[in-house]
């Protein structure tokens, strides 16, 4: 007899709820995490744990490119990273093991010209830099990981197509976020000039502008490694029309150094991912983690200006600087506007980051040992 | 008696006819396909028109014009020779670096291009083709707008794995600018490993030519467009042989209007197709295709390291080159470079093979 008003009530019962979850699933925000990932730990894992530990972000892959180490060992270090916080469903895609055109054998030769580049990367003879890792070899060599080998493998796609496909699929949907060498995106747009357009917004750690910091890094200050590594990657990356680019450069990273009481403070939780940076974290700029909380919540960021940016892709002295203009002193050659922030609410960052970093892993499975 | 003379036959046979899919020369062409006819739909005909080879797919770079008008020039004339199971495969549409904004100031420093293919803002250079448009627009083609279609996979992707599907047994001939190589070799360092071999057209060393052009006489078209591709395809390790048809060569070659109306004699396909649209040319891209299949048509040819100039002063695009020896050993590969050629025997080969009918042509599509 009071079926209708019943009935009427379950339906809309359901329909809100169907509603709200998936608006849960549409409200999470894409992103392909492009990265250097040396590890075990470090800015570049770091970076990654900053995505995966947010439960409104859904990561649909990690592109792998070399940088800070070969991309092989990177892979390694990403899935065993992967395994040890339970989200092995997450694709980790093999991208470029060589910059376009940026040698080792090159950079030796430009350096008997122009003098010494203190940090490398992959070419380190030996190991250089805060977030110090690894053993210098090949590119394909993948030495014992500290951490324990992975037993999960990568995708058997390369990087590139990855990317090409994803913007695809979800056009006007994904954030490329790059916290290292700019290769795997130059490679994506120069096959599929529509990825910048298709993209959602482009989020980079990359370049220096006029940082403040001790003489013996203020001879070289327009030099920031990521950029350095494959410079007409950069160029090629910054030329192409995106709706969107925030570049967080060595200027603002310098403000947010990890100091050893924060490891301490996220060692205290139980959970896998702080476990993790408790077992191999070190003190190190928090480069790309910066990059990608500010994308979570922008309010981190208290200050930012806007930019017209470019790299330096000359072989002479220059190769690798970052090039910058203030709006309407640009040459018009393709330069995209950058949004650029320049300082930080250096205490909320901190404490969105260790919330992020205790927290337990969302969507984890069973973690590995 | 009878059985035991049949086998023989049968084993004579085996013997005079080989399996013919396994002695047949696979090669991917990567050509900047403009058309209709030229040295560039040329070339490939050169291929098409030989039943000893294989060719596994055409991938498409912008150069002489941009990407999509030469796609659907090169399914036409697929159409027109019925040869449309040979796949058409989109490559590059912006070199890699060099833009023409970049370009047009590069000329505000350093002086005039003549030739800028796609970037030419009026048809020059022979082979005369075409009007200025942006990237993505197709004229009405006068030889008639395909039907067909191209593949959606791209050049690079089909280069990498055509590749590792023939392991050691595809030649990879690159007609126009390097940016498809580049890409895929950028994409999978083991190409230039897995490839047989590398045939170019590009560069240009001590050409003997006139006034007007031997003002930049180190500056050639495909290579021009993209050098950065070319020093990243040149200085790959892993080649195992590498043969570079310069300019040098190439202005030995000049395909005549006789040559067009003794081809023209003939009513199959090619022929007719040539008869209807080739211009006076130099067989740029024609001779690098013949050498590979005759070699005994190079008479001469020396062995010099090759690298390209991508700084972007003066020099920019300009070959270079070094005796063995004196090269910086930055990764310069030693390249074959041909010098002499017996022009009779090329003569005869390229009328022979555009007159022949089509081997494997289907029934040919309407022409109107």
């Amino acid at each position: 007899m009071h079926f209708r008003p019943l009935l009427s009530l379950a339906v809309f019962i359901a329909l809100f709820v169907s509603f709200a979850s998936s608006a849960n699933g549409q409200a999470k925000r894409k992103v392909i995490i492009d990265q250097d990932a040396r590890g075990p730990a470090t800015t570049d894992q770091q970076s990654i744990l900053v995505f995966l530990q947010s439960p409104e972000v859904e990561t649909l892959g990690i592109t792998v490119v070399s940088g800070d180490m070969w991309r092989d060992e990177e892979v390694a270090h990403t899935l065993r990273m992967l395994e040890i916080v339970g989200r092995t469903n997450i694709p980790v895609v093999p991208g470029a093991v060589f910059p376009l055109i940026n040698r080792e054998e090159l950079i030796l030769r430009w350096e008997q010209l122009y003098g010494k580049v203190s940090y490398k990367g992959a070419w380190n003879k030996k190991p250089l830099g805060d977030g110090i890792r690894g053993v210098y070899h090949g590119p394909y060599e993948v030495p014992q990981l500290v951490e324990g080998n992975p037993t999960t493998k990568p995708s058997s796609e390369d990087a590139a197509h990855f990317i090409i496909r994803m913007v695809h699929k979800y056009p006007h949907q994904v954030t490329i976020y790059a916290g290292g060498p700019l290769t795997n995106i130059a490679q994506a747009i120069s096959i599929d000039p529509a990825v910048s357009d298709l993209a959602q917004e482009l989020v980079v750690m990359g370049g220096s502008i006029a940082p403040v910091v001790p003489p013996d890094w203020s001879t070289e200050n327009r030099r920031e490694f990521n950029f350095w590594w494959d410079p007409e990657a950069v160029h090629m990356v910054y030329t192409a029309p995106w709706h969107k680019i925030t570049d967080t450069t060595v200027d603002i990273s310098v403000k947010t150094w990890l100091k050893k009481a924060m490891i301490a403070e996220i060692a205290k939780s139980p959970n896998p991912a702080a476990l993790y940076l408790a077992k191999y974290a070190d003190e190190e700029f928090r480069w790309d983690e910066l990059a990608a909380a500010a994308w979570l919540d922008p309010s981190i960021i208290t200050k930012e200006t806007e930019l017209y940016m470019d790299m330096d892709y000359s072989h002479g002295p220059g190769y690798g600087n970052t090039l910058v203009w203030m709006p309407g002193s640009q040459p018009g050659l393709g330069e995209q506007l950058v949004h650029v922030p320049l300082e930080l609410n250096l205490e909320k960052f901190d404490k969105m980051f260790i919330e992020l970093m205790t927290r337990p892993t969302p969507g984890a499975h069973a973690p590995a040992q | 008696m009878r059985s035991k003379c049949a086998l023989c036959v049968l084993v004579a046979l085996s013997f005079l006819c080989p399996t013919s899919a396994q002695t047949k020369r696979k090669v991917i062409i990567d050509q900047d396909a403009r058309g209709p006819a030229t040295t560039d739909q040329q070339s490939i005909l050169v291929f098409l028109q030989s039943p000893e080879v294989e060719v596994l797919g055409i991938t498409v770079v912008s150069g002489d014009m941009w990407r999509d008008e030469e796609m659907a020039h090169t399914l036409r004339m697929l159409e027109l020779v019925g040869r449309t199971d040979v796949p058409v495969v989109p490559g590059a549409v912006y070199p890699l670096i060099n833009r023409m904004e970049l370009i047009e100031r590069w000329e505000g420093l350093y002086g005039k291009v003549r030739y800028q293919g796609a970037w030419n803002k009026r048809p020059i250079g022979d082979g005369q083709r075409g009007v200025f448009h942006g990237p993505y627009e197709i004229p009405d083609l006068k030889e008639g707008n395909p039907t067909t279609k191209p593949v959606e996979e791209d050049a690079a992707h089909f280069i990498i794995r055509m590749l590792h599907k023939y392991p050691h047994e595809v030649t990879v001939y690159a007609g126009g600018p390097l940016t498809d190589l580049a890409q895929a070799i950028s994409l999978d360092p083991a190409v230039p490993d897995l490839a047989q071999e590398l045939v170019i057209m590009g560069g240009s060393i001590a050409p003997v030519t006139p006034y007007p052009w031997a003002t930049t006489n180190r500056r050639e078209f495909n290579f021009w467009w993209d050098p950065e591709s070319v020093y990243m395809t040149l200085t790959a390790p892993g080649w195992h042989k590498i043969t570079v048809t310069t300019v040098d060569i190439s202005i030995k070659t000049r395909m005549d209007k006789a040559m067009i109306a003794e081809i023209g004699k003939s009513q199959n396909p090619a022929a007719q197709y040539i008869a209807k649209y080739a211009d006076e040319e130099y067989r740029w891209d024609e001779l690098a295709a013949a050498a590979w299949l005759d070699p005994s048509i190079i008479t001469k040819q020396t062995q010099l390291y090759m690298d390209m100039d991508y700084s972007h002063g003066p020099g920019y695009g300009n070959t270079l080159v070094w005796m063995p020896g004196t090269q910086p050993g930055l990764g310069e590969n030693l390249v074959n470079v041909p010098q002499d050629l017996d022009l009779a025997k090329f003569d005869k080969m390229f009328i022979d093979l555009m007159s022949r009918p089509t081997p494997g042509a289907k029934p040919v599509a309407g022409s109107k």
